[in-house]
C-alpha cells in the first residue's frame, strides 16, 4: 500500500488532488462530495428538472421550429376532473394500509432473526429471506397469478378438500395486489428494522425481564422505542415505493384498484402529446407523497424527542 | 521492443478513450446503417425465424428486432428519439398511424422500389387506411378483428355483447377499454366510427360520456381490464373468465392449440383493423428496408407463417391456399359474421380516439 501510495505522488493530477484536500475542511468535504453530489445530480436531479420542465409545456416534443409555450393546464385538469382525485386518494389510503400491514407482518420476522435467532445463523436466515429478491419483480407477480388464479395452486386445494363455493376469486382484486405487494416490499421494511433491533443491548431486555418486566410491556418500554429509527426509515421506503407502484397492479390488480401511478402511465402510454400531463401528475404525486412521509417522519421524531 | 506506459501515454489515451464514449452516439449510428443491418420493431410474431434466417442467409442483412405491445410505446419511443430514429421500420396499427404520420416520423412508399407490391391483396393496397395526404404510408401486413372470445364449456354461443353486461356473468369478463369502446358504443346504438358526428363534436363528446357512463356503472362486472392482446389466452387459460372482447389473433391461436373457445362477431357488431410495417423518415437503412418488404411480400409461405406465429389473417396474396383446414377453420369468420365488421375510419380515428382515449382513462380511475 505504502509503495503504491509513493508510485501515485508521482503523478501530477494525484498531487493537486492530496494537496487540494489538505488546504482546508471545506475542500475535503468537496474532494470526498463531488463524485456523489454529480452522481445525484445527473441521475436524480436532472431528469426530475426535466419532468417539471415538461410538466410546464402546453405540448412535447416541441415540434420544430415552434417555441415551447408555458401553461398551468396540466396541473390545473388534475383538478377539474374529480376522477383523478379518486385514483389519487385510492393510491394514498393503499399504500398507507400496505405500508402498515407490511410493517406488521416483517416486524417478528426481523426480531426473530436479529433477538431470537443464534448468532451464527443470523447470516444465513437473512440470505433465506433475501434470496427470493433475487428474482425481477415481474417473474413474481407471475408465480401470485399462478397460485391465485381460478385454476391455481390455492383454488386447486380448496376444490381438493371440497370447500363449497370454489373457485374463489382471489386474484385481480386488492386481496391479490395486498399480498403481491407485501411480498415485494418486505425486503425495504426487513433491513432497517433488523438493522435497529440488531442494536438493542441485550442486557437492557434482560434487566428488565429481572425486574419484573412481563414480554409485552419489554416490548412496549424497550423494543419499540429503541427500534423506532428503523420503523421509521421502513415505513418511509415501503410507502415511497408503493405509492409509485406500476407494475404490479398492472398484473395483480383489478378494474376496482387502479392506482394513480397506473393513471399516470396510461396518460404517458397514450400516442399523442400527453407527456406534460403525465409529468405534471407525477409531479403532484411526488411531492404528495413526499410532504406524507416528511409529515410521518417529523411526528415521529417529534414523539421521540419528547420522549428522550 | 516492449511498450512502457508513461504518464503522458497514459494520460493521452484515457483522454481520446473519453472523446471516442462521447462521440459514440454518432459514430454507431452510421456504422450501423453502413453494416447491412436492419432495425426494426415488430410485434410478437410478425418477422418468423424461418423468414428471418433466410432473408439473413440471402441477402446477408442482419434483422435487429425489438418486440413491441403497443402503439403509443412505440410513438413514445420515436418522440424521446427527436427524429434520430433507432428503428428503420416500425409497426403501425392501420387506424392509429396517422398519429405517427402527423409527427413527423415515417416516411411515404416509394413505390418504385417496392416491385412486390402486387403481391398485396387488392382491397388491402387500395385501402383507405394505407394512404394519407396522397401518399401511401406502409406495407399492410395482417388483418385484425375484433370480436367475443368465450369459453365453450362455461357460455352458450353468444349472439349479442349483452352477454358482457349480464349479471349472471359477473366477475367473468374482460376487455381492452379503447378496443371495446366503439364496440360498447355501437351496441348502446351510437356510432361507434364517429363518421356522422365529424361535425357536430358536442354531439359525439355526448356519446362517448354516455357510453362511458355505461361501462363505469358495469365496472364491477368486470374482472379485469387487459392491455396487451395475449393476455387474454393466460386469463381463458387460467379461468378467470369466460367472455372476453378480444383480438382474432389470440383467439384463433387458443382455439388452434385445443382450448374449448370459440370465436364470433356478435349482432352489433366488431371492428377490424390492419397492422403494418412502416419506414421511418430519413431511416439509417432505408435501401435495406425495401429489400426487406421486397422479401417479405414475394413468396405466400411468409404470409402463412405469420398466420400460424399470430392468428390473423394475412394480407399476401396466396396464403390462404397454404393453410390447414384447421387453421382455416380458426381463422374463419361465416359471411354473415364479416358482414358485421366494420372497418375503423382512418379520417374520423384521431377525432374519436381523442375523446376515447379521455374517457378511458376516466374508466380506469373510477
Amino acid at each position: 500500500m505504502t509503495r503504491l501510495l509513493i508510485h501515485l505522488r508521482r503523478y501530477s493530477v494525484y498531487r493537486g488532488l492530496t494537496d487540494l484536500y489538505a488546504r482546508s475542511p471545506l475542500a475535503r468535504v468537496l474532494i470526498v462530495c463531488i463524485v456523489p453530489l454529480l452522481w445525484i445530480i445527473g441521475t436524480t436531479v436532472a431528469p426530475l428538472a426535466q419532468m417539471v420542465l415538461v410538466s410546464f409545456y402546453d405540448s412535447f416534443p416541441v415540434r420544430e421550429g415552434e417555441a415551447a409555450r408555458w401553461t398551468l393546464a396540466n396541473y390545473a385538469s388534475f383538478f377539474e376532473r374529480p376522477l383523478y382525485l379518486t385514483a389519487f386518494m385510492r393510491s394514498f389510503v393503499f399504500a398507507t394500509v400496505v405500508t402498515l400491514l407490511t410493517l406488521l407482518v416483517v416486524f417478528p420476522i426481523a426480531y426473530y432473526i436479529a433477538k431470537v435467532a443464534p448468532r451464527g445463523r443470523r447470516t444465513r436466515l437473512l440470505l433465506l429471506v433475501i434470496a427470493p429478491f433475487w428474482v425481477s419483480e415481474i417473474i413474481r407477480s407471475f408465480a401470485w397469478i399462478v397460485m391465485l388464479a381460478n385454476r391455481g395452486a390455492v383454488n386447486s386445494f380448496f376444490s381438493f378438500i371440497g370447500m363449497p363455493g370454489t373457485p374463489v376469486e382471489l386474484l385481480y382484486n386488492n386481496f391479490s395486489l395486498t399480498i403481491g405487494v407485501i411480498y415485494l416490499t418486505s425486503l425495504y421494511m426487513l433491513l432497517p428494522l433488523y438493522a435497529a433491533l440488531e442494536k438493542i443491548d441485550d442486557n437492557v431486555l434482560e434487566a428488565a425481564a429481572n425486574l419484573g418486566a412481563p414480554a409485552w410491556r419489554r416490548f412496549l418500554r424497550i423494543v419499540l422505542p429503541l427500534s423506532r429509527d428503523g420503523v421509521v426509515a421502513g415505513c418511509s421506503l415501503v410507502f415511497l415505493l408503493v405509492i409509485g407502484l406500476y407494475a404490479m397492479p398492472q398484473l395483480l390488480g383489478g378494474p376496482g384498484n387502479t392506482l394513480f401511478a397506473t393513471t399516470i402511465g396510461q396518460i404517458f402510454a397514450k400516442a399523442g402529446a400527453s407527456w406534460p400531463q403525465g409529468s405534471a401528475f407525477s409531479i403532484i404525486l411526488t411531492g404528495a407523497a413526499l410532504a406524507y412521509v416528511g409529515l410521518f417522519v417529523a411526528i415521529f421524531q417529534r414523539r421521540g424527542r419528547g420522549r428522550a | 521492443m516492449t511498450f512502457k506506459p508513461t504518464r503522458r501515454t497514459v494520460l493521452t489515451g484515457m483522454g481520446i478513450a473519453g472523446v471516442a464514449g462521447l462521440c459514440a452516439p454518432g459514430l454507431i449510428r452510421p456504422a450501423r446503417a453502413a453494416s447491412g443491418e436492419l432495425n426494426i420493431w415488430a410485434y410478437d410474431g410478425f418477422i418468423t425465424d424461418a423468414f428471418r434466417r433466410r432473408f439473413e442467409d440471402e441477402t446477408g442483412i442482419r434483422l435487429n428486432i425489438r418486440t413491441v405491445t403497443d402503439q403509443g410505446e412505440q410513438f413514445n419511443l420515436m418522440a424521446a428519439e427527436d427524429g434520430k430514429f433507432s428503428a428503420d421500420i416500425v409497426t403501425c396499427a392501420g387506424h392509429r398511424f396517422y398519429q405517427f404520420i402527423d409527427a413527423g416520423f415515417l416516411a411515404p412508399i416509394d413505390r418504385a422500389k417496392l416491385g412486390n407490391w402486387n403481391r398485396i391483396e387488392d382491397e388491402y393496397a387500395s385501402a383507405s387506411w394505407v394512404s394519407r395526404s396522397g401518399e401511401q404510408w406502409g406495407v399492410p401486413l395482417v388483418v385484425v378483428s375484433t370480436g367475443l372470445l368465450y369459453n365453450t364449456e362455461e357460455i352458450e354461443a353468444p349472439e349479442s355483447w349483452d352477454v358482457m353486461f349480464n349479471e349472471a356473468n359477473a366477475g367473468r369478463t374482460a376487455y381492452q377499454i379503447q378496443d371495446f369502446f366503439q364496440i360498447a358504443m355501437n351496441y348502446l346504438g351510437y356510432d361507434g366510427s364517429a363518421a356522422s358526428y365529424m361535425n357536430t363534436p358536442d354531439v359525439a363528446q355526448r356519446a362517448v360520456d354516455a357510453t362511458r357512463d355505461f361501462l363505469i356503472e358495469h365496472k364491477h362486472m368486470v374482472r379485469r381490464y387487459y392491455e396487451a392482446a395475449t393476455e387474454i389466452q393466460q386469463m381463458m387459460v387460467t379461468g378467470d373468465v369466460a367472455l372476453a372482447q378480444a383480438g382474432s389473433g389470440p383467439s384463433s391461436q387458443l382455439i388452434i392449440d385445443g382450448f374449448p373457445a370459440a370465436y364470433t362477431i356478435p349482432r352489433e357488431g366488431g371492428l377490424a383493423y390492419a397492422y403494418g410495417f412502416n419506414i421511418t423518415k430519413d431511416a439509417a437503412n432505408m435501401e435495406n428496408a425495401y429489400t426487406f418488404l421486397n422479401a417479405l411480400l414475394a413468396d405466400a409461405e411468409n404470409g402463412a407463417e405469420i398466420v400460424r406465429s399470430t392468428g390473423l389473417s394475412s394480407t399476401i396474396k396466396g396464403t390462404e391456399a397454404l393453410l390447414t383446414d384447421q387453421e382455416k377453420e380458426a381463422l374463419a369468420l361465416s359471411a354473415e359474421e364479416r358482414s358485421r365488421l366494420s372497418w375503423v375510419d382512418v379520417e374520423t380515428a384521431p377525432f374519436i380516439f381523442d375523446l376515447i382515449d379521455k374517457a378511458a382513462e376516466e374508466i380506469r380511475a373510477a
